[in-house]
């Protein structure tokens, strides 16, 4: 049996003495870690980078949200017509009779009818929330890869006229130096305050994502989602912010599978094909 | 523009073990956000932080995203920031809690990192790999509590600072830790 003191001293002479990191490293580092903290110049997290945080958080919820609609009310009602709709001679002797308008007042006549409000029903309830949802991607188009890497680009229709600048997303992996297994993932943006993160199950899953808030014209903002990444794709482009890690192992074009013809708040998935 | 108070070494900045923690000069600067602050603040701890990550994860990469993480958060704290405990501590809180997130995400045990000086006599090498090895195999809390103990060297105050439990607490948990750490270490093949 062991002193306590042989186990302290056991510990103590087996204290690991890591390298330091290397200059070049430890300046990446630190440019990541003011960027990702937001707190350049102002002293508090930038406002941009919170409301993006707090899109990201909030999406799950908006999505589950919508799929519990959904499946509340799979299949969209038949709009209850009104009982008797107005027709324009009712209107016009309603019109008529109407004192208020001019008319004489008789009070055999019914008062003026008023139309319904349309769809105030559970339909719309479900279609408003399934807009907010980040669909899945579409079943991807052959595209057309050129020879250079590409990052993923959002592109700009004219049904989304304020559907504002692109952002670019990549993401590097780094490989094991021993093993020569990929082990983590580098995601960097455009523009630079934009979210950037890997799913929990990186890892494993290499499920990386980017994101950004834009404004919509009438000022609200809305978070903006690309950029993910398959299983087994290992990733890194030129027009990032930061130079690609030495160690990546191969390249990676993110390339938009669909024209973005949704609405604002949607996501638009990128999908990644290796470029070896 | 010079800075000369933001050269000064780690061993400059009090502990809690000198008494009341002096604040550093660019401290003011950083939590107003401004750059060379930060720079100086992150060029005298990263070193220290760095290489806690190293040890409590074994894997230089896994280090790295936990200093990247730690300085991030510190930076968005800053603010908060109120110098009751040594900076230091703060930081190797904030480091723990990091490198603790990483270490129940990863299902793996860590690998054994030879990258780390390469200072170790021929003979000291297997007890080296048997006391890492070891120390894989504990639970999270208890290979912490020994690193900072005995190989970060903190006091129990610090350590009691930095995983935010009380001092009976770090000496109950250090108790366990360090039979468990027999145990596992005694059982090796």
């Amino acid at each position: 049996m062991r002193q306590p003191d042989d186990i302290d001293n056991l510990l103590r002479r087996t204290r690991p003495e890591p390298a330091p990191l290397p200059p070049d490293r430890a300046d990446a580092l630190l440019r990541r870690a003011i960027e990702q903290s937001g707190v350049e110049k102002t002293g508090r997290p930038g406002f941009r980078a919170s409301l993006g945080a707090w899109g990201l958080r909030l999406a799950p919820a908006a999505a589950a949200a919508g799929l519990i609609a959904l499946a509340l009310f799979p299949h969209p009602r038949p709009q209850a017509a009104p009982r008797s709709l107005p027709t324009a001679a009712m209107r016009a002797a309603a019109m008529h009779d109407n004192p208020a308008t001019g008319g004489s007042g008789s009070p055999s006549v019914a008062p003026p009818f008023i139309v319904p409000a349309p769809a105030a029903g559970p339909r719309q309830t479900a279609m408003s929330m399934e807009a907010s949802i980040p669909r899945a991607a579409a079943p991807p188009e052959p595209v057309q890869q050129s020879e250079e890497s590409r990052p993923a680009r959002r592109s700009n229709p004219a049904s989304t006229p304020h559907r504002p600048a692109m952002l670019v997303a990549s993401a590097g992996r780094r490989t094991d130096r021993r093993t020569e297994e990929p082990s983590s993932i580098i995601i960097t943006v455009d523009p630079p305050d934009a979210t950037a993160g890997t799913h929990p199950a990186a890892r494993t899953a290499s499920y990386a994502y980017a994101s950004a808030v834009d404004r919509l014209p009438d000022g609200s903002p809305v978070t903006r989602t690309c950029a993910i990444v398959d299983r087994g794709d290992t990733v890194r482009t030129t027009a990032t912010t930061e130079s690609p890690s030495p160690q990546s192992s191969s390249v990676l074009t993110l390339v938009t599978t669909t024209p973005d013809t949704r609405g604002p708040g949607q996501s638009v998935p990128g999908r990644g094909r290796e470029t070896r | 523009m010079e800075h000369s108070t933001a050269m000064r070494t780690p061993l400059d900045i009090p502990s809690a073990r000198g008494g009341v923690p002096e604040a550093p000069a660019w401290l003011d600067a950083a939590r107003r956000g401004e750059r060379w602050a930060l720079e100086s603040m992150y060029r005298e701890h990263q070193p220290q932080v760095y290489a806690l990550c190293v040890r409590v994860l074994g894997r230089t990469e896994d280090a790295e995203d936990a200093t990247m993480t730690t300085f991030a958060l510190a930076f968005q704290a800053l603010p908060g920031f109120r110098g009751q405990s040594s900076l230091r501590t703060w930081l190797y809180r904030i480091a723990v809690n990091a490198a603790t997130a990483l270490l129940r995400k990863r299902r793996d045990e860590p690998p054994i990192d030879d990258n780390t000086g390469g200072q170790d006599p021929a003979g000291r090498m297997c007890e080296t790999i048997a006391v890492r090895a070891a120390l894989a195999k504990l639970r999270p809390e208890y290979r912490i509590i020994l690193i900072l103990r005995f190989w970060e060297d903190l006091a129990y105050d610090e350590i009691a600072e930095a995983l935010r439990i009380s001092m009976p607490a770090t000496k109950m948990r250090l108790k366990r830790a360090r039979e468990e750490f027999e145990r596992v270490y005694e059982e090796r093949p």
